[in-house]
């Protein structure tokens, strides 16, 4: 059944690059500007209907955001990944909001997370996770998670050592623990 | 119907109901705007609870995220570690023994089980009848103590791995499963008269919070959500993983699109859970419970990218892992039910919903808000 799938897409998307096939499963890769026409052509013609997700993954070696839209065919039991290549800088990409109203939260959540732009999606730039969030969005690689909290949190003091009983000893100090006053007593 | 925020505020109440309410399940709120007690604009807010496990996992080796990821979801963590494992396996061409494969699903269904225990009686809890839902946390208690002894800890099990589970079932284990499940069946008639029974969860759950049937594809929606609004949507039937061709069963669905007909659907989930729990406890066979793994410090899993898919209590879940070829996962993508459940479709429920009825109908969506922010 898969087969026919891809058939039916290699003709109308001759560049189309096959990622991953097995039993009722396929992933392609198509040029960025045949993107949406491959997802709604999925929806409309070959009855992939239900959109369960839309990701990014940073490729930031590339210079692109990987973004990849994965679609169900209930009937046929038949699961459909079509990724393709944005360039990262100033990314924008299709809307899909109009066509699957779940679409405009997985729009809105790449926004955030990676400022991926969905022109279109009437809600996006609303706050979603992160509000009121003004550094650079953090999903993308070049996001530095220790860098920032450093910077935002201040410098965190490494510990001189690893004994746990040094340490709370440093902390509250090692005869004030009631194991410690019961040490004492009995000396 | 109502009135427009936008044009008329002097008519309209504006109200914020969470994060910090015992109606709200979790940590999300909704913010709404009221014509009288009638809804007729819904907003979700998440982010009370990112932890950034997504971008924490890709700065970790790929073993190290299992006690990651089972803190996706309080309630029922195995599937989680189960979805995260099928995708490892599937880009490392790892195979699993068949003994594996079956406590597999045995902890999944023993985590299905303990968490509509909870869910059902807690559909009860939002209108009053505290009752149903101490004794659906009782019960679950009693499956938390099965873990306890199989695993080592009551609520994150950490149990599932890549190739397998982490060590066999103890001596006598199988015994102490059918007592809990004959407790729990032993309830089972006493739970429906207090609840499925009562004239006050019938008023209050009938013909309310109704999930149109075009909307399953619409957005997406899966589990209890869909099945009660006659959908047979089931991974595990659908395109069965681990044993669950093996396993003889129906996909529970009911017709009714409302509140009752999704508690309808948890209450037969849990007769369900029990005989599938007895069919996979009376057949487990000998063997090996893991394929022995490289040197889990160094393991690099081949590049690819996979989608892998399970039911959980709350409906398909979803992890999309991508692997560059190196000792860390470049990208997991965490697909979980409530996504949809909590953000698109409850703010379109809403609308036109009596103020009463705002945490009945939240919690008939059971939804999870740490699968929204992972």
């Amino acid at each position: 059944m898969i087969d026919k799938v891809k058939k039916e897409l290699e003709i109308r998307f001759p560049l189309l690059k096959l990622v991953r096939e097995q039993h009722n499963y396929l992933h392609i890769k198509v040029d960025k500007a045949a993107a949406a026409d491959a997802v709604l052509t999925a929806k409309t013609s070959l009855g992939f209907t239900t959109l369960q997700l839309i990701s990014a993954v940073d490729r930031i070696e590339n210079g692109a955001f990987q973004l990849t839209w994965i679609l169900e065919n209930y009937d046929e039991q038949e699961i459909l990944l079509i990724s393709a290549y944005f360039p990262r800088k100033n990314c924008v990409v299709p809307s899909l909001s109009q066509i699957w109203p779940a679409a405009s939260a997985f729009e809105r959540e790449l926004f955030e997370m990676f400022g991926i732009s969905f022109p279109g999606n009437p809600r996006e730039g609303e706050d979603f996770l992160l509000e009121g969030w003004k550094d650079m969005p953090p999903m993308r690689r070049d996001f530095e998670t220790e860098e920032y909290a450093r910077r935002t949190f201040g410098e965190r003091q490494p510990r001189e050592h690893t004994d746990p009983r040094q340490y709370i000893g440093d902390v509250v100090g090692e005869w004030n623990t009631p194991m410690g006053r019961n040490r004492e007593e009995e000396k | 119907m109502g009135v427009n925020p936008a044009t008329d505020p002097k008519k309209t109440t504006h109200l914020f109901f969470g994060p910090q309410h015992p109606g709200v399940t979790g940590n999300m709120s909704v913010e709404m705007w009221f014509d009288g007690d009638q809804v007729t604009k819904a907003i979700t807010h998440v982010g009370y609870l990112h932890r950034g496990f997504e971008k924490l996992m890709e700065k970790r080796l790929w073993i190290q995220n299992f006690p990651l990821v089972c803190r996706i979801c309080v309630p029922e963590p195995d599937i989680n570690e189960e979805c995260y494992a099928l995708a490892i396996e599937e880009l490392a061409g790892i195979k699993v023994p068949e003994r594996a494969k079956w406590i597999r699903t045995l902890v999944l269904e023993m985590a299905r089980l303990a968490m509509n225990l909870m869910a059902f009686g807690g559909q009860a809890g939002t209108l009053g009848l505290g009752t149903g839902a101490m004794w659906g946390i009782t019960f679950r208690d009693f499956i938390l103590d099965l873990f306890e002894e199989l695993t080592g800890a009551r609520v994150y099990h950490i149990y599932i791995q890549p190739g397998g589970v982490r060590r066999d079932l103890p001596r006598g284990f199988r015994k102490r499963v059918h007592l809990v499940l004959n407790k729990i069946e032993e309830r089972l008639p006493e739970f429906d008269r207090l609840i499925l029974n009562n004239a006050v969860f019938k008023l209050r759950t009938k013909g309310i919070g109704a999930v149109k049937p075009e909307w399953i594809e619409e957005y997406g929606l899966v589990g209890p959500v869909a099945r009660g609004s006659g959908s047979v949507r089931d991974v595990r039937k659908d395109a069965p993983y681990e044993i669950y061709d093996k396993l003889d069963f129906d996909v529970v669905t009911e017709t009714g699109s409302d509140i009752y007909a999704r508690a309808m659907v948890r209450r037969r989930e849990i007769e369900l859970s029990i005989s599938l729990i007895r069919q996979i406890v009376g057949g487990i066979p000998p063997g090996p419970v893991a394929t022995k793994l490289p040197n889990l410090t160094e393991w690099r899993v081949p590049a690819g990218e996979y989608y892998s898919r399970v039911e959980s209590s709350r409906g398909e879940y979803g992890y999309y892992v991508v692997s560059d070829g190196s000792l860390k996962p470049r990208r997991v993508h965490v697909r979980g039910p409530s996504y949809v459940h909590a953000v698109p479709l409850l703010e379109r429920m809403l609308i036109g919903a009596n103020i009463a009825d705002v945490s009945n109908i939240m919690v008939s969506l059971t939804t999870c808000p740490p699968e929204i922010e992972r």
